[in-house]
């Protein structure tokens, strides 16, 4: 009860995060259009969004460090460990299976044994690199954990800090100066490993007024240099340029960071003040977020592929700026929708 | 006395990787010569010393695994942890800027800044791969210690021969039908890990004389193996592919983790009876096996130059298996007599 209750606003911060998650994906289908076709406005409009949920996902490796990490069972390899996984497998094998069914021009096919296997392979569909990541870093979890419980806390933010500083070195000598990496120096563990250790460094973090006002502070700068960034890439390209958005880009980490920081309550837990109406809504979504994750781009292509893309009248008539922000809510509501009645069927509950 | 026992094994394991690898360095050279499409009596033998010496390295890596491992300290990312990442680091950034200087100034070429900068990320001269692999695994070794620390031998052998199925199945697939994984499945420890965990898991497992004349069977059926798939795989091949001696091949590993046992009972014998002469030679041959690592290439490149492009020694009229065996000596002798006299300069200590 005291560990739900402590972590009652990792719920609401992941219902920010899937949000987060869903708004990238409905801008990034327009911004990815070749050729461009916005306007500079819109595409402003866009890039705003994408730049600010782009700590969606690393929101999600951080909050999973702070509720996986730090018990004292989990340091072995055992049942438990094989049941945790399960947790995760089922669903993704299931939804793998679905998205492989599905073709991208909106219409289902049956599949092949070889083409099955490739949710082994990883040549599935681009938003299911995130559960790929998550399962090596639960993979891992048992020796992570042993290590966090023995150095504690104030060092594994150390940790957790060297590890991304080790990341965004790599990944910005690779794509800034194109330098190859040795990965044995540069990788020794997964490259999110950082997030999923800084996340259970900063859970005991004690969050004060002045510290959550730098964050803010910082996460403005950091917004503002990303987009500087991204304009730059993307003056004279044909196709978007997403290396300022980048999850590995040092000026979104720190975003990452702060947002993490700005979500953590100050006080005590957001549930014993009274939750508010926001905090109540992005908690129900944090509960749900792993099936909003998985479905959400099914029903993001399939409605634009038949109410958007094929429909010229609608393209014409509804500008984009104004669809993006009807499509987050619509998708995100629909994807839950899906999500809860999935979970109250009994035989489909573990499938979400 | 335990301890010493447990030195002097450990040094005399060591000297006969660094002799193995010596002589498998100098056989590649005689093997990548000959035709594999026609084998005779000597492409044989060289192949069965190549096969043989394959488990040079994992040795290494077990080895250190056996010595950095289950000490509770080691958990802490402190002074000493440091020191033991720089030993191997900073031996590999000099050899790495050695090579460089020394493979380029021969070739009348001056060394370029990307050259250089190459060092620090990586890209250095074929054999010093090892030395930027273990320093990968030291960096994550509090990590696999405080796991290794909780879970106790049990914990660490299930752990260690779960991470080298996994990975050595990967290979399997990948090798044979193409067939590549996900790498955030397979690869979310450094490749090596598994030899290393386990080297601690079976640093004190007791070897009888039933299990010695198992573990040696295996050795020899995993060598017959091993050299009856290499020759299938050259048979269409125009120069000789060493595929089949790749240390992630679930044969080598059997091969390897099977010599690692044979030299298990060394420990025990030191300790009932002063080390005999050639444990004595082995475990001298042990302490200078960095310096021996990162010479024997330089003099094996410039020694064969000498003896054979010029016909000095009148190597030309021996058969190739004698050369091999001959060249290994001399360029053991020369590299450690070398590595032994840097080891008593301060500045070149740490170096050799």
């Amino acid at each position: 009860m005291v560990r739900s209750e402590r972590f009652e606003w990792v719920d609401s911060s992941r219902g920010v995060a899937i949000l987060g998650v869903v708004c990238i994906h409905v801008c990034c289908t327009f911004l990815y259009q070749t050729p461009p076709r916005l306007s500079p406005e819109t595409w402003w409009f866009l890039s705003i969004l994408t730049c600010v949920s782009k700590v969606g996902v690393p929101l999600f490796l951080m909050l999973s460090g702070t509720v996986n990490l730090g018990a004292p069972s989990k340091s072995v390899i055992d049942r438990s460990y094989f049941r945790r996984l399960q947790r995760i497998l089922i669903p993704f094998t299931f939804w793998a299976l679905v998205y492989l069914i599905f073709k991208a021009n909106g219409g289902f096919r049956w599949i092949s044994l070889m083409e099955a296997l490739g949710v082994i392979n990883g040549q599935v569909h681009y938003h299911l690199w995130f559960v790929y990541s998550i399962i090596g870093l639960y993979l891992i979890t048992p020796m992570v954990n042993a290590f966090v419980i023995a150095i504690g806390e104030s060092q594994s933010l150390l940790v957790g800090a060297f590890l991304l500083a080790l990341t965004g070195f790599e990944w910005s000598i690779q794509n800034v100066f194109q330098f190859y990496c040795d990965a044995n120096l540069f990788k020794p563990l997964p490259v999110y490993a950082g997030y999923y250790i800084l996340g259970y460094g900063l859970r005991s973090l004690k969050v004060t007024p002045t510290i959550r006002d730098y964050s803010y502070v910082t996460f403005g700068a950091c917004a503002v240099v990303s987009l500087g960034i991204s304009y730059y890439l993307n003056r004279n390209v044909e196709s978007f340029d997403n290396r300022g958005f980048h999850n590995l880009n040092p000026v979104v980490m720190a975003m990452s960071i702060s947002a993490f920081v700005m979500l953590k309550p100050i006080d005590k837990p957001a549930v014993n003040q009274g939750a508010s109406w926001i905090t109540r809504t992005f908690s129900l979504l944090g509960r749900g977020s792993f099936g909003i994750y998985l479905s959400h781009v099914l029903l993001l292509e399939v409605s634009f592929q038949y109410l958007y893309w094929n429909n010229r009248k609608v393209q014409t008539s509804i500008p984009v700026a104004l669809l993006a922000p009807v499509a987050i809510v619509l998708i995100t509501c629909l994807s839950w929708s899906v999500t809860t009645a999935i979970s109250k069927v009994p035989i489909m509950r573990r499938l979400v | 006395m335990n301890e010493r026992a447990k030195l002097i094994w450990i040094d005399a394991a060591k000297g006969l990787s660094v002799a193995l690898l010596v002589c498998m360095h100098t056989n590649a050279i005689f093997q990548n010569r000959m035709s594999p499409s026609n084998p005779g009596v000597t492409w044989w033998i060289l192949c069965f010393i190549n096969t043989a010496c394959r488990v040079c390295i994992p040795l290494f890596f077990m080895l250190s695994g056996a010595v950095v491992l289950g000490v509770p300290e080691k958990s802490l990312i402190d002074r000493e942890y440091v020191r033991r990442v720089g030993r191997t680091l900073i031996p590999f950034v000099f050899w790495s800027l050695a090579y460089l200087l020394v493979y380029r100034l021969t070739a009348n070429r001056m060394p370029t800044l990307n050259d250089v900068v190459g060092i620090v990320t990586g890209k250095v001269h074929y054999h010093l791969w090892f030395l930027s692999s273990l320093t990968g695994l030291l960096i994550i070794s509090p990590m696999l210690n405080s796991y290794v620390c909780a879970t106790g031998n049990k914990g660490a052998l299930i752990l260690g021969c779960l991470l080298l199925s996994v990975v050595g199945t990967a290979w399997v697939l990948e090798n044979s039908i193409k067939f590549q994984i996900e790498p955030n499945l397979t690869r979310v420890l450094p490749v090596y890990s598994g030899y290393f965990v386990i080297g601690y898991a079976l640093r004190d497992f007791p070897v009888t004389k039933t299990k010695k004349l198992i573990v040696a069977a295996t050795y020899l059926v995993g060598l017959v193996v091993c050299a009856i798939l290499a020759r299938s795989v050259n048979s269409r091949a125009s120069q000789f592919d060493g595929l089949i001696g790749d240390y992630l091949n679930p044969l080598v590993m059997i091969m390897s983790i099977a010599m690692f046992l044979l030299l298990r009972p060394l420990e025990s014998a030191i300790e009932v009876q002063h080390s005999g002469r050639v444990t004595t030679f082995f475990a001298w041959l042990g302490v200078a096996s960095l310096g021996i690592y990162a010479l024997h290439v330089m003099i094996l490149d410039n020694f064969l130059q000498f003896a054979f492009i010029y016909n000095r020694l009148g190597f030309r009229r021996l058969p190739s298996v004698a050369i091999v065996l001959i060249v290994t000596l001399i360029v053991t002798a020369v590299s450690s007599g070398l590595s032994i006299l840097a080891r008593r300069v301060p500045v070149l200590q740490r170096l050799a």
